[in-house]
Protein backbone atom coordinates (compact mmCIF):
# COMPACT_ATOMS: atom_id res chain seq x y z
CA UNK A 1 0.00 0.00 0.00
CA UNK A 2 0.70 3.93 -0.71
CA UNK A 3 2.54 5.46 1.96
CA UNK A 4 -0.02 8.37 1.79
CA UNK A 5 -2.98 5.75 1.81
CA UNK A 6 -1.68 4.17 4.82
CA UNK A 7 -1.11 7.71 6.86
CA UNK A 8 -4.79 8.66 6.04
CA UNK A 9 -5.37 5.07 7.13
CA UNK A 10 -3.94 5.96 10.45
CA UNK A 11 -7.22 8.49 10.41
CA UNK A 12 -9.92 5.34 10.02
CA UNK A 13 -7.82 3.69 12.76
CA UNK A 14 -8.03 6.73 15.57
CA UNK A 15 -11.46 6.76 14.51
CA UNK A 16 -12.47 3.08 14.70
CA UNK A 17 -13.57 2.78 10.71
CA UNK A 18 -11.70 -0.38 10.21
CA UNK A 19 -13.35 -3.41 9.95
CA UNK A 20 -10.73 -5.85 9.26
CA UNK A 21 -8.59 -7.03 11.59
CA UNK A 22 -5.66 -7.98 9.52
CA UNK A 23 -5.69 -4.62 8.37
CA UNK A 24 -6.14 -3.12 11.92
CA UNK A 25 -3.00 -5.26 13.55
CA UNK A 26 -0.95 -4.17 10.14
CA UNK A 27 -1.55 -0.37 11.06
CA UNK A 28 -0.85 -0.74 14.92
CA UNK A 29 2.21 -2.06 13.87
CA UNK A 30 3.32 0.61 11.28
CA UNK A 31 2.59 2.83 14.52
CA UNK A 32 4.89 1.17 16.51
CA UNK A 33 7.93 0.87 14.30
CA UNK A 34 7.72 4.23 12.41
CA UNK A 35 8.20 7.02 14.33
CA UNK A 36 6.29 9.07 10.91
CA UNK A 37 3.54 7.05 11.51
CA UNK A 38 3.57 7.22 15.29
CA UNK A 39 3.52 11.20 14.87
CA UNK A 40 0.54 10.89 12.47
CA UNK A 41 -1.12 8.79 14.74
CA UNK A 42 -0.45 11.07 17.43
CA UNK A 43 -1.68 14.02 15.86
CA UNK A 44 -4.72 12.45 14.76
CA UNK A 45 -5.63 10.85 17.62
CA UNK A 46 -4.44 13.94 20.33
CA UNK A 47 -6.73 16.56 18.44
CA UNK A 48 -9.42 14.33 18.41
CA UNK A 49 -9.61 13.65 22.47
CA UNK A 50 -8.14 17.34 22.69
CA UNK A 51 -11.85 18.04 20.96
CA UNK A 52 -13.83 15.41 22.61
CA UNK A 53 -12.57 16.43 26.05
CA UNK A 54 -11.99 20.91 25.91
CA UNK A 55 -14.12 21.45 23.24
CA UNK A 56 -16.41 24.01 25.42
CA UNK A 57 -20.14 23.03 24.29
CA UNK A 58 -22.66 26.33 24.47
CA UNK A 59 -25.75 25.44 25.34
CA UNK A 60 -29.15 26.83 23.81
CA UNK A 61 -30.60 29.17 25.79
CA UNK A 62 -33.71 28.81 27.98
CA UNK A 63 -34.89 31.65 25.36
CA UNK A 64 -34.43 29.72 22.40
CA UNK A 65 -35.88 26.73 24.37
CA UNK A 66 -39.30 28.44 25.15
CA UNK A 67 -39.74 29.76 21.98
CA UNK A 68 -39.16 26.61 20.20
CA UNK A 69 -41.61 25.23 22.22
CA UNK A 70 -44.37 27.85 22.26
CA UNK A 71 -44.05 28.19 17.98
CA UNK A 72 -44.29 24.21 18.22
CA UNK A 73 -47.21 24.34 20.26
CA UNK A 74 -48.70 27.33 17.86
CA UNK A 75 -48.24 24.94 15.06
CA UNK A 76 -49.99 21.99 16.98
CA UNK A 77 -52.95 24.33 17.70
CA UNK A 78 -53.15 25.52 13.90
CA UNK A 79 -53.44 21.61 12.63
CA UNK A 80 -55.94 21.29 15.37
CA UNK A 81 -57.85 24.48 14.30
CA UNK A 82 -57.03 23.95 10.58
CA UNK A 83 -58.64 20.02 10.98
CA UNK A 84 -62.01 21.58 12.83
CA UNK A 85 -63.93 23.49 9.73
CA UNK A 86 -63.92 20.48 7.62
CA UNK A 87 -65.59 18.16 10.24
CA UNK A 88 -67.96 20.59 11.24
CA UNK A 89 -69.03 21.47 7.85
CA UNK A 90 -69.60 17.72 6.81
CA UNK A 91 -71.84 17.46 10.12
CA UNK A 92 -73.81 20.27 8.96
CA UNK A 93 -74.03 18.44 5.43
CA UNK A 94 -74.74 15.34 6.94
CA UNK A 95 -77.92 16.72 8.76
CA UNK A 96 -79.00 19.39 5.72
CA UNK A 97 -79.00 15.62 4.11
CA UNK A 98 -80.97 13.98 6.72
CA UNK A 99 -83.59 16.87 7.67
CA UNK A 100 -84.34 17.05 3.74
CA UNK A 101 -85.11 13.15 4.42
CA UNK A 102 -87.97 13.88 6.77
CA UNK A 103 -90.27 16.95 5.40
CA UNK A 104 -91.39 17.75 9.11
CA UNK A 105 -87.85 19.27 9.93
CA UNK A 106 -87.12 20.50 6.72
CA UNK A 107 -88.89 23.53 7.06
CA UNK A 108 -87.42 24.09 10.53
CA UNK A 109 -83.86 23.39 9.23
CA UNK A 110 -84.16 26.08 6.02
CA UNK A 111 -85.36 28.88 8.33
CA UNK A 112 -81.95 27.82 10.82
CA UNK A 113 -79.76 28.07 7.89
CA UNK A 114 -81.26 30.99 6.60
CA UNK A 115 -80.74 32.85 10.62
CA UNK A 116 -77.14 31.46 10.05
CA UNK A 117 -76.78 32.90 6.59
CA UNK A 118 -78.55 36.81 8.31
CA UNK A 119 -76.00 36.52 11.27
CA UNK A 120 -73.03 36.11 9.23
CA UNK A 121 -73.41 38.62 6.82
CA UNK A 122 -74.44 41.06 9.16
CA UNK A 123 -72.09 40.88 12.32
CA UNK A 124 -69.28 38.60 10.83
CA UNK A 125 -68.02 35.32 12.52
CA UNK A 126 -68.31 35.74 16.10
CA UNK A 127 -64.89 33.74 16.92
CA UNK A 128 -63.13 36.35 14.93
CA UNK A 129 -65.47 39.43 16.76
CA UNK A 130 -64.29 37.79 20.08
CA UNK A 131 -60.68 37.66 19.06
CA UNK A 132 -60.52 41.30 17.82
CA UNK A 133 -62.48 42.58 20.72
CA UNK A 134 -59.43 41.09 22.78
CA UNK A 135 -56.61 42.96 20.66
CA UNK A 136 -55.43 45.64 23.11
CA UNK A 137 -52.05 46.64 24.82
CA UNK A 138 -49.36 49.05 24.25
CA UNK A 139 -47.19 46.59 22.16
CA UNK A 140 -50.02 44.52 20.41
CA UNK A 141 -50.22 45.07 16.64
CA UNK A 142 -54.08 45.64 16.76
CA UNK A 143 -54.45 48.34 18.70
CA UNK A 144 -51.40 50.32 17.29
CA UNK A 145 -52.98 49.66 13.52
CA UNK A 146 -56.28 51.27 14.89
CA UNK A 147 -54.03 54.37 16.74
CA UNK A 148 -52.22 54.62 13.25
CA UNK A 149 -55.08 54.90 11.36
CA UNK A 150 -56.69 57.20 13.77
CA UNK A 151 -54.27 59.60 13.52
CA UNK A 152 -53.62 58.95 9.79
CA UNK A 153 -57.18 60.62 9.07
CA UNK A 154 -56.69 63.23 11.80
CA UNK A 155 -53.40 64.10 10.30
CA UNK A 156 -51.79 63.88 13.10
CA UNK A 157 -49.81 61.33 11.00
CA UNK A 158 -47.90 62.21 7.97
CA UNK A 159 -45.91 60.40 5.52
CA UNK A 160 -42.31 60.76 5.66
CA UNK A 161 -41.64 59.34 2.38
CA UNK A 162 -44.02 60.63 -0.17
CA UNK A 163 -42.55 58.79 -3.08
CA UNK A 164 -44.61 55.75 -5.00
CA UNK A 165 -42.48 53.96 -6.46
CA UNK A 166 -41.99 50.11 -4.44
CA UNK A 167 -38.56 49.71 -4.90
CA UNK A 168 -37.75 53.59 -4.02
CA UNK A 169 -40.16 52.78 -0.51
CA UNK A 170 -38.29 49.12 0.44
CA UNK A 171 -35.25 51.22 0.51
CA UNK A 172 -36.22 53.86 2.34
CA UNK A 173 -37.41 51.22 4.93
CA UNK A 174 -34.08 49.28 4.61
CA UNK A 175 -32.67 52.84 4.84
CA UNK A 176 -34.64 54.22 7.50
CA UNK A 177 -33.51 50.74 9.74
CA UNK A 178 -36.23 48.60 9.30
CA UNK A 179 -34.23 44.92 9.52
CA UNK A 180 -36.88 42.94 7.95
CA UNK A 181 -37.87 42.69 3.75
CA UNK A 182 -41.36 44.59 2.95
CA UNK A 183 -44.07 44.38 0.41
CA UNK A 184 -45.25 46.85 -1.15
CA UNK A 185 -48.34 45.82 -3.20
CA UNK A 186 -49.58 48.28 -6.09
CA UNK A 187 -53.19 48.22 -7.03
CA UNK A 188 -55.18 50.07 -9.75
CA UNK A 189 -58.16 51.46 -7.25
CA UNK A 190 -55.75 52.16 -4.36
CA UNK A 191 -52.35 54.34 -4.83
CA UNK A 192 -49.91 54.84 -2.28
CA UNK A 193 -49.60 58.24 -0.23
CA UNK A 194 -46.25 57.31 1.19
CA UNK A 195 -44.91 55.63 4.02
CA UNK A 196 -43.68 55.95 7.49
CA UNK A 197 -41.29 54.27 9.42
CA UNK A 198 -42.06 54.17 13.10
CA UNK A 199 -39.99 53.06 16.17
CA UNK A 200 -40.98 50.20 18.79
CA UNK A 201 -38.66 49.40 21.42
CA UNK A 202 -35.79 50.34 19.74
CA UNK A 203 -37.03 48.36 16.20
CA UNK A 204 -38.13 49.97 13.24
CA UNK A 205 -41.41 49.20 11.74
CA UNK A 206 -42.86 49.71 8.11
CA UNK A 207 -46.20 51.34 7.69
CA UNK A 208 -47.26 52.31 3.99
CA UNK A 209 -50.82 54.33 3.44
CA UNK A 210 -52.87 54.40 0.18
CA UNK A 211 -55.41 56.48 -1.07
CA UNK A 212 -58.84 56.00 -3.37
CA UNK A 213 -60.10 58.09 -5.95
CA UNK A 214 -62.94 58.73 -3.45
CA UNK A 215 -60.41 59.93 -0.87
CA UNK A 216 -61.11 56.93 1.54
CA UNK A 217 -57.80 55.53 2.83
CA UNK A 218 -56.15 52.17 3.25
CA UNK A 219 -52.85 51.92 5.90
CA UNK A 220 -50.86 48.92 6.21
CA UNK A 221 -48.64 47.26 8.75
CA UNK A 222 -46.45 44.89 8.30
CA UNK A 223 -44.07 43.38 10.43
CA UNK A 224 -41.89 40.51 10.82
CA UNK A 225 -43.05 37.06 12.76
CA UNK A 226 -39.94 37.40 14.78
CA UNK A 227 -40.77 40.60 16.15
CA UNK A 228 -44.10 38.67 18.28
CA UNK A 229 -42.41 35.06 18.45
CA UNK A 230 -38.34 35.63 19.45
CA UNK A 231 -37.95 39.65 19.96
CA UNK A 232 -41.02 40.58 21.71
CA UNK A 233 -41.44 43.94 20.01
CA UNK A 234 -44.77 43.71 19.63
CA UNK A 235 -47.82 41.38 20.59
CA UNK A 236 -51.17 39.95 19.38
CA UNK A 237 -53.27 37.77 21.61
CA UNK A 238 -52.80 34.08 21.49
CA UNK A 239 -55.81 33.02 19.63
CA UNK A 240 -55.43 35.50 17.20
CA UNK A 241 -51.78 33.83 16.35
CA UNK A 242 -53.46 30.60 15.75
CA UNK A 243 -56.05 32.05 14.08
CA UNK A 244 -53.63 33.88 11.65
CA UNK A 245 -51.33 30.25 11.25
CA UNK A 246 -54.72 28.86 10.25
CA UNK A 247 -56.52 31.22 8.17
CA UNK A 248 -55.73 32.20 4.69
CA UNK A 249 -56.99 36.08 5.95
CA UNK A 250 -58.89 37.34 9.06
CA UNK A 251 -61.79 40.17 8.67
CA UNK A 252 -63.14 42.59 11.23
CA UNK A 253 -65.64 45.34 10.61
CA UNK A 254 -65.68 48.39 13.65
CA UNK A 255 -66.84 51.60 13.92
CA UNK A 256 -67.00 51.80 10.09
CA UNK A 257 -63.89 50.75 9.06
CA UNK A 258 -62.51 47.28 8.55
CA UNK A 259 -59.85 45.11 9.88
CA UNK A 260 -58.05 42.41 7.88
CA UNK A 261 -54.96 40.44 9.11
CA UNK A 262 -53.02 37.87 7.70
CA UNK A 263 -49.45 36.01 7.73
CA UNK A 264 -47.72 35.45 4.74
CA UNK A 265 -44.27 35.25 3.72
CA UNK A 266 -43.19 34.94 7.16
CA UNK A 267 -44.59 38.46 7.98
CA UNK A 268 -47.82 39.57 9.78
CA UNK A 269 -49.55 42.37 8.05
CA UNK A 270 -52.70 44.21 9.22
CA UNK A 271 -54.62 46.71 6.96
CA UNK A 272 -56.92 49.00 8.44
CA UNK A 273 -59.76 51.09 5.80
CA UNK A 274 -62.53 53.06 5.80
CA UNK A 275 -62.94 52.24 2.18
CA UNK A 276 -65.35 49.27 0.85
CA UNK A 277 -64.30 46.10 2.47
CA UNK A 278 -64.90 43.41 -0.75
CA UNK A 279 -63.19 45.88 -2.67
CA UNK A 280 -60.08 45.68 -0.36
CA UNK A 281 -60.51 41.90 -0.97
CA UNK A 282 -61.42 41.52 -4.42
CA UNK A 283 -58.59 44.08 -5.64
CA UNK A 284 -55.76 44.19 -2.92
CA UNK A 285 -56.03 40.94 -1.22
CA UNK A 286 -56.48 38.52 -3.75
CA UNK A 287 -53.53 39.82 -5.35
CA UNK A 288 -51.34 39.26 -2.48
CA UNK A 289 -52.23 36.51 -1.05
CA UNK B 1 -46.19 21.76 28.02
CA UNK B 2 -47.98 18.75 26.93
CA UNK B 3 -50.88 19.02 28.95
CA UNK B 4 -51.91 22.35 27.26
CA UNK B 5 -51.83 20.75 24.39
CA UNK B 6 -53.56 17.70 25.13
CA UNK B 7 -56.72 19.98 26.11
CA UNK B 8 -57.28 21.11 23.16
CA UNK B 9 -55.86 18.25 20.44
CA UNK B 10 -56.31 14.89 18.87
CA UNK B 11 -54.80 11.59 20.30
CA UNK B 12 -53.13 11.36 17.06
CA UNK B 13 -51.59 15.32 17.25
CA UNK B 14 -50.75 14.69 20.81
CA UNK B 15 -48.63 11.59 20.46
CA UNK B 16 -46.90 13.26 17.51
CA UNK B 17 -45.98 16.07 20.31
CA UNK B 18 -45.30 14.10 22.58
CA UNK B 19 -42.72 11.45 20.38
CA UNK B 20 -41.26 14.67 18.92
CA UNK B 21 -40.20 16.00 22.50
CA UNK B 22 -38.98 12.84 23.70
CA UNK B 23 -37.32 12.25 19.89
CA UNK B 24 -35.89 15.90 18.97
CA UNK B 25 -35.84 17.91 21.28
CA UNK B 26 -32.81 16.15 23.65
CA UNK B 27 -30.62 17.31 20.59
CA UNK B 28 -31.11 20.62 20.37
CA UNK B 29 -27.54 21.43 22.54
CA UNK B 30 -25.82 19.45 19.75
CA UNK B 31 -27.30 20.83 17.10
CA UNK B 32 -27.12 24.59 18.51
CA UNK B 33 -23.30 24.08 18.71
CA UNK B 34 -22.71 22.91 15.30
CA UNK B 35 -25.23 25.98 13.93
CA UNK B 36 -23.03 28.36 16.16
CA UNK B 37 -19.43 26.75 14.97
CA UNK B 38 -21.46 27.13 11.12
CA UNK B 39 -23.21 30.48 11.09
CA UNK B 40 -20.27 32.66 14.15
CA UNK B 41 -23.07 34.03 15.49
CA UNK B 42 -25.68 33.32 18.47
CA UNK B 43 -28.51 34.83 16.72
CA UNK B 44 -27.91 33.09 13.46
CA UNK B 45 -27.84 30.00 14.91
CA UNK B 46 -30.91 30.77 16.89
CA UNK B 47 -32.85 31.48 14.00
CA UNK B 48 -31.45 28.35 12.03
CA UNK B 49 -32.33 26.13 15.12
CA UNK B 50 -36.30 27.87 15.37
CA UNK B 51 -35.77 26.81 11.59
CA UNK B 52 -34.80 23.53 12.22
CA UNK B 53 -37.06 22.32 14.54
CA UNK B 54 -40.29 23.80 12.99
CA UNK B 55 -39.43 22.07 9.60
CA UNK B 56 -38.61 19.15 11.38
CA UNK B 57 -42.28 18.88 13.13
CA UNK B 58 -43.70 19.45 9.87
CA UNK B 59 -41.77 16.07 8.77
CA UNK B 60 -42.00 14.54 11.52
CA UNK B 61 -44.80 11.93 10.57
CA UNK B 62 -42.50 10.92 7.95
CA UNK B 63 -39.52 10.32 10.39
CA UNK B 64 -39.28 6.73 10.39
CA UNK B 65 -39.04 5.60 14.09
CA UNK B 66 -35.95 3.60 15.50
CA UNK B 67 -33.77 5.01 12.50
CA UNK B 68 -31.15 8.28 14.05
CA UNK B 69 -32.80 10.73 14.88
CA UNK B 70 -29.82 13.32 15.66
CA UNK B 71 -28.79 12.37 12.08
CA UNK B 72 -31.71 13.26 10.74
CA UNK B 73 -31.79 16.62 11.96
CA UNK B 74 -28.79 17.56 11.46
CA UNK B 75 -29.43 16.83 7.26
CA UNK B 76 -32.66 19.02 8.10
CA UNK B 77 -30.14 21.93 9.56
CA UNK B 78 -27.64 21.21 7.09
CA UNK B 79 -30.05 21.96 4.34
CA UNK B 80 -31.76 24.66 6.15
CA UNK B 81 -28.11 26.50 6.55
CA UNK B 82 -27.18 25.86 2.98
CA UNK B 83 -30.54 27.42 0.93
CA UNK B 84 -31.04 29.99 3.69
CA UNK B 85 -28.07 31.26 6.06
CA UNK B 86 -25.02 30.35 4.78
CA UNK B 87 -24.73 33.51 2.88
CA UNK B 88 -25.16 35.35 5.86
CA UNK B 89 -22.81 33.64 7.85
CA UNK B 90 -19.09 34.88 8.72
CA UNK B 91 -16.99 32.88 6.52
CA UNK B 92 -13.43 32.51 7.99
CA UNK B 93 -10.33 33.81 5.61
CA UNK B 94 -9.10 31.32 2.75
CA UNK B 95 -6.23 28.94 4.15
CA UNK B 96 -3.67 28.14 2.06
CA UNK B 97 -3.60 24.82 2.84
CA UNK B 98 0.33 24.51 1.28
CA UNK B 99 1.38 26.98 4.06
CA UNK B 100 -0.20 24.68 7.03
CA UNK B 101 1.10 21.50 5.23
CA UNK B 102 5.19 23.21 5.10
CA UNK B 103 4.62 24.28 9.02
CA UNK B 104 3.10 20.78 9.44
CA UNK B 105 6.14 19.11 7.44
CA UNK B 106 8.53 21.35 10.08
CA UNK B 107 6.98 20.75 12.98
CA UNK B 108 7.15 16.90 12.63
CA UNK B 109 10.49 16.95 11.57
CA UNK B 110 11.24 18.46 14.84
CA UNK B 111 9.05 16.32 17.01
CA UNK B 112 10.11 12.98 15.73
CA UNK B 113 13.75 13.70 16.36
CA UNK B 114 12.84 14.82 19.81
CA UNK B 115 10.36 12.15 20.85
CA UNK B 116 8.06 14.90 21.77
CA UNK B 117 4.72 13.75 22.57
CA UNK B 118 2.25 15.73 20.80
CA UNK B 119 -0.35 15.66 23.91
CA UNK B 120 2.04 17.69 25.60
CA UNK B 121 1.84 20.77 23.56
CA UNK B 122 -1.79 21.71 23.98
CA UNK B 123 -2.45 20.70 28.22
CA UNK B 124 -1.85 24.33 28.48
CA UNK B 125 -4.07 25.75 25.92
CA UNK B 126 -7.48 27.23 26.59
CA UNK B 127 -10.55 26.35 25.59
CA UNK B 128 -11.26 29.06 23.99
CA UNK B 129 -8.03 28.91 21.97
CA UNK B 130 -9.57 25.43 21.04
CA UNK B 131 -12.97 26.91 19.93
CA UNK B 132 -11.33 29.84 17.82
CA UNK B 133 -9.05 27.13 16.09
CA UNK B 134 -12.33 25.38 14.84
CA UNK B 135 -13.79 28.58 14.05
CA UNK B 136 -11.47 29.81 11.68
CA UNK B 137 -11.11 26.07 9.60
CA UNK B 138 -12.84 26.00 6.07
CA UNK B 139 -15.89 25.45 6.24
CA UNK B 140 -15.44 21.79 4.81
CA UNK B 141 -13.33 20.66 7.43
CA UNK B 142 -14.93 22.27 10.25
CA UNK B 143 -18.09 19.89 9.09
CA UNK B 144 -16.36 16.87 9.68
CA UNK B 145 -14.24 17.37 12.04
CA UNK B 146 -16.79 18.88 14.50
CA UNK B 147 -19.62 15.78 13.05
CA UNK B 148 -17.12 13.18 13.74
CA UNK B 149 -14.66 14.42 16.96
CA UNK B 150 -17.34 16.58 19.36
CA UNK B 151 -20.57 14.69 17.57
CA UNK B 152 -19.87 11.24 17.17
CA UNK B 153 -20.92 10.47 13.93
CA UNK B 154 -19.77 7.48 11.72
CA UNK B 155 -17.82 8.26 8.74
CA UNK B 156 -21.08 6.65 6.46
CA UNK B 157 -23.05 9.28 8.31
CA UNK B 158 -20.88 12.02 7.62
CA UNK B 159 -20.97 11.02 3.92
CA UNK B 160 -24.56 10.72 4.06
CA UNK B 161 -24.49 14.44 5.60
CA UNK B 162 -22.20 16.46 2.94
CA UNK B 163 -23.42 14.23 0.18
CA UNK B 164 -19.95 12.74 -0.74
CA UNK B 165 -17.88 9.33 -0.74
CA UNK B 166 -16.81 8.00 2.53
CA UNK B 167 -12.95 8.23 1.07
CA UNK B 168 -13.59 11.90 0.87
CA UNK B 169 -14.53 12.11 4.72
CA UNK B 170 -11.67 10.55 5.89
CA UNK B 171 -9.25 12.66 3.64
CA UNK B 172 -10.93 15.70 4.82
CA UNK B 173 -11.01 14.69 8.46
CA UNK B 174 -7.55 13.57 8.38
CA UNK B 175 -6.18 16.91 6.64
CA UNK B 176 -8.99 19.02 9.56
CA UNK B 177 -6.78 17.64 12.26
CA UNK B 178 -3.58 18.40 10.88
CA UNK B 179 -5.16 21.91 10.47
CA UNK B 180 -6.14 21.53 13.68
CA UNK B 181 -3.07 20.71 15.09
CA UNK B 182 -0.71 23.26 13.02
CA UNK B 183 -3.53 25.83 14.39
CA UNK B 184 -3.04 25.40 17.66
CA UNK B 185 0.87 24.81 17.65
CA UNK B 186 0.97 28.19 16.62
CA UNK B 187 -1.18 29.30 19.79
CA UNK B 188 0.78 27.40 21.94
CA UNK B 189 3.94 28.49 20.18
CA UNK B 190 2.81 32.09 20.44
CA UNK B 191 2.18 32.00 24.07
CA UNK B 192 5.46 29.80 24.57
CA UNK B 193 4.10 27.33 25.95
CA UNK B 194 6.45 25.21 22.80
CA UNK B 195 9.36 26.47 22.24
CA UNK B 196 9.73 28.17 17.91
CA UNK B 197 9.63 25.83 15.13
CA UNK B 198 8.86 28.53 12.94
CA UNK B 199 12.36 29.64 11.73
CA UNK B 200 14.23 26.13 11.91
Amino acid sequence: MEPQVDIKNITSYVDGEITSLEESLRIKNLIETSAEFKFEYEVQSGVKSLLQERFSSGCASFELRENILKSLRAEVNAIEQSKKPVVKKTNILENIIGFFTHPVPALAALAGIFFIFIYFFTFGTPERSFIFDREHGEYNMVERARENFSKILSGELKPQFTEVNPQQIKNFFKTSGVKYETVIPECKYWKILGSVVSDCKGEKLAHTVYTSPKGEVMYLFQVDEKYFTKYKTLDVSEDLMHALNSEKYLKFSENGTCIFMWKHTGKIFTLISNGNSETIETDFLAQLI
Amino acid sequence: MLQKIEENTSPDLTQLYKDFEEEALPHMDALYNFALKMTGDSDTADDLIQDTYMKAFKFFDKFEKGTNCKAWLFRILKNSYINDYRKLSKQPDKVDYDDIENFYENIKATEIKTSHLVDDDFSRLMDDDISEAITTLPEDFRTVIILSDIEGFTYEEIAEFVDCPIGTVRSRLHRARKMLYTKLYKYAEDKGYVKSNSND
